[in-house]
């Protein structure tokens, strides 16, 4: 008996460590490019070329310095912050609301209209330049924050749509029909007792919609041309040319780029979590 | 209470699109220190997103729009600056660049270019043409870009300058120019490491081929690493060195001038990637499927004795970024070994046009630059910055002054060589380049497959690319 509880125990311990070391290396994997992303900033660029994945010998800072003095980085920074919140709070606004009609009424098409909806995430960003620069220039809001902030939002439709129906999906609809009972209409239900319930969901979209925005690199180069339009991904591509390269500031550049996408995170993960989980039961 | 929500919403959704929106008017606020003309075209691109209409309605100067890189540390995007400076300068009142500044690689511009081109919203000067060659084809093609014969001929100051051979490329069968001709081209060669040279007991930069694989073997045997090389970005460094040496018969040259080859398999041609393959015997363990940065850093480190490349490395020799300092003057200049260099622009390449999507004066504004560009002054301020060589207009006493002494070194190599071919990257098709060498480069490198089978898929590339563009 005592000799089945130790094996028992020595087993536990066992399948214990193998998941430590799993969550470690699966730790390592994830942090270990944003560790050596941050000493690179403070190498020179014969350290990042020939030993990558030491400590800077003699940290220095010339590399924020060179990456301020080479663009307007708090102006980019400002560009980038407006556009990816604004971004977030209009898919937000509109995909809840859509996400909601699509999982709670019922009308001809709707599968195929969220099918339809949902299929864009299926075309390649890349396959859409022309007719995208077409629209955005007729709309008169080439090289504009709105034009980013309007593409932005489209981008993010899919993944909106997805996350939120589906939690939608997985609240029981007799919380609906209690609220119907006690008089509260379809709009008072959905903004007073699913949106509030939905926090999980709505969380997970935006840390998804904001990280796509705040990265996004593509059309920022191509649907902007001012330097007060421009965002801090661009700021990468000045310190890389055909025959030259300048990695240190292009490092610290990078660092201050990927901080506020990574505070974002943090401080949403327990509703992004939850609604993993949620989304997870019922799709 | 419902309708209140729904038009507050409303409200609130339009406030944050019009904040965001409108901005073209207000460009003259922002704060980028490189300048006005960074204040880029989006004005003109709008005017010229319908039918041209006239550019100087209100007697300000006209607009000429046009993008550029502003990228890295090499010397062009100082030229660049320094060009659109005088140019507005001396046409102040009458025509004003506006230079949309693209972060990057000009991969970046002709992405960009391609958009506005299927948009009909080319900006005024059409640039980064010659580094792919299939681009400029498609615009002319397409009656894209204006014909700029009329303003040559009528400029016989323009015509002076150019190089003849430029000038016959640049012009169609049917006598039309969509590209101005180049007034200067840059020769690739070779730079080395004079203290690793003296180090290993190699007194001079081997003159024969035979006597460069001698100094490698030397080198090798002192414990220097002969050459720094990469294959990715088309293999640049180790291709040069090879494709030059096709200058030196009369087959190689006639293949090297050919636009899209598509038969690789000629005995030259295999020559050079035998010399492809059997520099990576001399280079570093990082060449094989290493860049070009860590080719570069390998030689500003000193690391390795040698690296193939043209005159717009020389800045950054002497930027304590990339070098420690004091590292320029240990270095030295040769044509590669025969006297043999690659040539880049200048004698058959594209190089600028101008966009038919623009108003008439802005076009002229546009030819009125290319015409600027080919001044003597202008041709001179290349020549000393990037290490251009003209033929035609020769550089004052003052001007050798100012050069850097590896640029001196590399001015006078020039006029002794025996031979030059251009350069590959703008004669062979963007399939065989952007698809086949990256990976199949590697792979005949290390022996995975044969220079049989590499060439065979060469050829199969560029075949491709012909039925697709004929």
């Amino acid at each position: 008996m005592a000799n089945k509880k130790i094996k028992r125990d020595v087993s536990s311990r066992v399948y214990r460590a193998i998941g430590y070391v799993f969550m470690a290396f699966v730790v390592l994997i994830s942090i270990a490019p944003l560790i050596w992303v941050f000493l690179s900033s403070f190498k020179t660029n014969n350290e990042i070329l020939e030993s990558a994945f030491t400590i800077p010998k003699t940290p220095s800072f010339v590399g924020y310095q060179i990456a301020f003095e080479t663009a307007n980085i708090p102006m980019r920074f400002l560009t980038s912050l407006l556009v990816a919140t604004a971004t977030t709070v209009i898919s937000l606004i509109i995909y809840s609301m859509a996400a909601y009609v699509l999982a709670r009424c019922k009308f001809r098409l709707r599968g195929a209209v969220f099918a339809l909806l949902i299929s864009s995430m299926l075309i390649p960003s890349n396959a859409m330049i022309q007719p995208i620069y077409s629209t955005v220039q007729a709309l008169g809001l080439y090289d504009t924050k709105a034009g980013l902030i309007l593409i932005y939002t489209g981008f993010s439709m899919s993944m909106c749509l997805f996350l939120m129906r589906s939690f939608f999906l997985s609240i029981p609809k007799e919380l609906e029909e209690a609220a119907y009972i006690e008089g509260a209409g379809f709009y008072r239900t959905f903004f007073k007792i699913m949106l509030p319930i939905s926090k999980p969901a709505l969380a997970s979209s935006a840390v998804m919609t904001f990280i796509g925005a705040w990265n996004e690199l593509l059309y920022a180069l191509l649907l902007t041309s001012k330097e007060v339009n421009r965002t801090l991904p661009l700021t990468m591509k000045y310190f890389t040319s055909m025959f030259s390269f300048n990695y240190t500031p292009m490092f610290a550049a990078l660092v201050m780029c990927i901080v506020p996408t990574i505070l974002v995170y943090v401080l949403l993960q327990n509703q992004i979590m939850e609604s993993m989980v949620a989304g997870a039961m019922k799709g | 209470m419902k309708k209140l929500f729904a038009a507050l919403l409303a409200l609130a959704l339009v406030m944050t699109l019009a904040a965001c929106g409108g901005t073209n008017s207000s460009s003259s606020q922002q704060t980028e220190s490189s300048s006005k003309t960074s204040q880029a075209g989006s004005e003109s691109s709008e005017t010229a997103s319908s039918e041209p209409e006239p550019a100087a309605a209100s007697g300000e100067a006209v607009k000429v729009s046009m993008l550029s890189t502003n990228g890295g540390n090499d010397s062009n995007t100082e030229l660049v600056k320094y060009r659109i400076e005088e140019f507005n300068k001396k046409y102040a009142g009458q025509y004003e660049l506006e230079v949309e500044w693209i972060p990057g690689v000009a991969e970046d511009i002709r992405t960009k270019l391609k958009m506005l081109n299927a948009a009909n919203d080319l900006p005024a000067i059409v640039g980064e043409m010659g580094a792919e060659p299939a681009f400029a084809d498609l615009l002319m093609r397409n009656n894209r870009l204006i014909d700029l014969m009329p303003y040559f001929e009528a400029s016989p100051e323009w015509q002076e300058t150019c190089i003849p051979e430029s000038i016959a490329y640049n012009t169609t069968e049917d006598g039309k120019m969509f590209s101005a001709p180049n007034t200067t081209a840059a020769y690739a060669g070779m730079y080395y490491n004079k203290e690793l040279f003296a180090k290993a007991g190699i007194e001079k930069f081997p003159e024969t081929l035979e006597d460069f694989w001698d100094a490698c073997e030397t080198l090798k045997a002192a414990g220097i690493t002969p050459i720094s090389l990469h294959t990715t970005e088309t293999g640049w460094c180790p291709m040069i060195f090879a494709t030059a040496r096709l200058a030196l018969t009369d087959a190689g040259k006639e293949f090297s001038s050919q636009m899209y080859p598509t038969n690789f398999d000629t005995p030259e041609v295999r020559e050079t990637f035998e010399i492809v393959k059997r520099l990576f015997d001399y280079s570093t363990a990082d060449a094989v499927g290493g860049n070009y940065a860590l080719a570069a850093n390998n030689f500003a480190s000193g690391n390795t004795a040698m690296i193939p490349n043209g005159p717009w490395m020389i800045p950054g020799l002497s930027d304590p970024q990339f070098a420690p300092e004091g590292f320029a003057a240990k270095v030295g200049y040769a044509a590669y070994p025969d006297k043999v260099m690659i040539t880049t622009g200048g004698y058959e390449g594209y190089s600028q046009g101008v966009s038919v999507d623009v108003p008439k004066e802005a076009q002229e504004g546009a030819v009125e630059y290319l015409k600027f560009l080919a001044t003597p002054e202008m041709i001179r301020k290349s020549c000393v910055t990037t290490g251009d060589i003209s033929p035609i207009v020769s550089l004052t006493e003052e001007d050798l002054e100012q050069m850097d002494p590896i640029m001196k070194e590399y001015s006078s190599v020039v006029p002794t060589l025996a031979g030059s071919v251009p350069n590959y990257q703008g004669h062979w098709d963007p399939i065989t380049q952007n698809e086949v060498i990256p990976t199949e480069l590697v792979n005949y490198i290390t022996e995975k497959i044969t220079l049989d089978e590499l060439l065979q898929k060469m050829n199969e590339a560029a075949e491709k690319y012909a039925a697709e563009n004929n």
